[in-house]
């Protein structure tokens, strides 16, 4: 873990460092206003450890951050799912929406084959998007859910995560479609704010991916071994 | 006075030669060759050091005149309706009421305009790209595209990553979306 972040140091310190670590807050459900408490103070609020909940941060603070999860225990496997689910509501209520309509505004002064043909790269993508997030919902989630429970499963955690596909390519190839290839006619402001968006859904479903395969997966292979035992 | 190295695709022959000659009447203009396709312009022999080629409307209908037109001021000649996309292309607009001396006005701006034009050293795909960009396009994998372009596996692959790194798309779907925008394949040729 980085010098930088410490289980003493104050919430409000922690958010100035940058804003970035704000989503950690918000989809672990921890209420404003914090006053002057310190992390390990909040984090003993909420019954999870400094240590989950500062290694969540430091995956938003920066680019490379190999995690340890020999730090975790108990507890922090249950935040980390509901962190996750509530990462998946963020993408699915807000984000998508967002982009959608902001896909509209963009495509509204473009020819109508133009639009239609993007529209239609687009809409794909979101589908797939969902079909992701749903399965995580819907298979994995639950499974993690019964391996925390200490049922023993005919699959393991490694496999199923292999079954599911990429999803950060395409966002990066709407990116370049927006940023070259659209038509002038297509409105510069709104272009903007959807590539702010796209540059957000993109970022954010890389920590997310990463938050699965080097924390998730590592800590219920774990369970899995103590339960074969 | 500067004289202009000039090479003329329209399939017309009435047009062309038309053009030609009032070109050539200028005093300012070699014509040096009229080729009926932007394909036989593309195999031409002995002809070079040509600076301005000027492209019937027709001719530029769906291809990406820019890479097919390196190095050059390209001056459309207008005989039809022109699609936006072609006139982003292009340095210069000659029609075909447009008298002497507005033609030859219109090539020396095409010239200079060419000089600055910041298209003119784009990255755009060559021709072998943009032939396996197209079989992408339509959903053929690696091996049927080296078939059918009579070439082995391995350039394939090689052309596979230079349209990605030029066009900063990776997946199929998203290469269908850039050859259909820039017209290089008809919806009608993808299952959207």
């Amino acid at each position: 873990m980085s010098a930088l972040l410490s289980k003493d140091m104050k919430i409000v310190e922690l958010i100035d460092l940058s804003c970035d670590v704000l989503p950690v807050f918000l989809r672990l459900d921890m209420q404003l206003p914090f006053g002057d408490r310190s992390v390990e103070e909040l984090c003993g609020q909420y019954g999870l450890s400094s240590d989950m909940f500062l290694m969540l941060c430091q995956i938003y603070l920066s680019a490379d951050v190999e995690p340890d999860v020999t730090l975790l225990k108990g507890d922090d496997l249950r935040h980390l799912l509901r962190y996750l689910h509530a990462s998946h509501r963020y993408y699915t209520d807000v984000l998508l929406h967002s982009i959608e309509s902001g896909v509209e505004r963009v495509l509204k002064a473009c020819d109508r084959k133009q639009s239609l043909i993007v529209r239609k790269f687009y809409d794909d993508y979101a589908d797939e998007v969902r079909a992701h997030l749903e399965y995580e919902e819907q298979v994995i989630f639950p499974y993690v859910e019964r391996v925390i429970a200490g049922l023993q499963g005919e699959v393991s955690i490694e496999q199923s995560m292999a079954n599911h596909s990429d999803i950060c390519d395409k966002v990066d190839d709407m990116k370049s479609i927006i940023i070259k290839y659209l038509p002038e006619s297509c409105p510069t402001a709104e272009r903007y704010e959807l590539l702010c968006d796209l540059f957000r859904l993109r970022d954010d479903l890389a920590k997310h991916t990463l938050i699965e395969v080097a924390v998730l997966t590592p800590l219920v292979a774990k369970l899995e071994k103590e339960l074969a035992l | 006075m500067r004289r202009y190295r000039i090479a003329i695709v329209e399939p017309s022959v009435i047009i062309a030669q038309g053009v030609a000659s009032i070109l050539a009447a200028s005093g300012e203009a070699d014509v040096v060759a009229i080729y009926p396709t932007l394909r036989a312009y593309a195999d031409r022999l002995n002809v070079k050091d040509v600076e301005v080629v000027v492209v019937g409307s027709q001719v530029a209908v769906g291809v990406q005149l820019r890479s097919e037109l390196q190095g050059v001021a390209v001056v459309l000649l207008s005989t039809t309706v022109v699609d936006e996309d072609v006139l982003r292309q292009v340095d210069g607009v000659i029609n075909i009421y447009d008298d002497e001396a507005a033609l030859m006005r219109k090539v020396r701006t095409a010239v200079e305009q060419g000089e600055t034009n910041p298209y003119s050293d784009s990255h755009d795909l060559s021709e072998r790209e943009r032939d396996v960009l197209i079989l992408v396009a339509k959903g053929m994998a690696n091996k049927e595209i080296a078939d059918r372009l009579n070439i082995s596996i391995h350039p394939v692959m090689s052309h596979r990553k230079n349209i990605t790194h030029k066009t900063g798309i990776k997946s199929v779907a998203g290469l269908t979306v850039y050859a259909l925008l820039n017209n290089l394949l008809d919806q009608s040729d993808v299952t959207l």
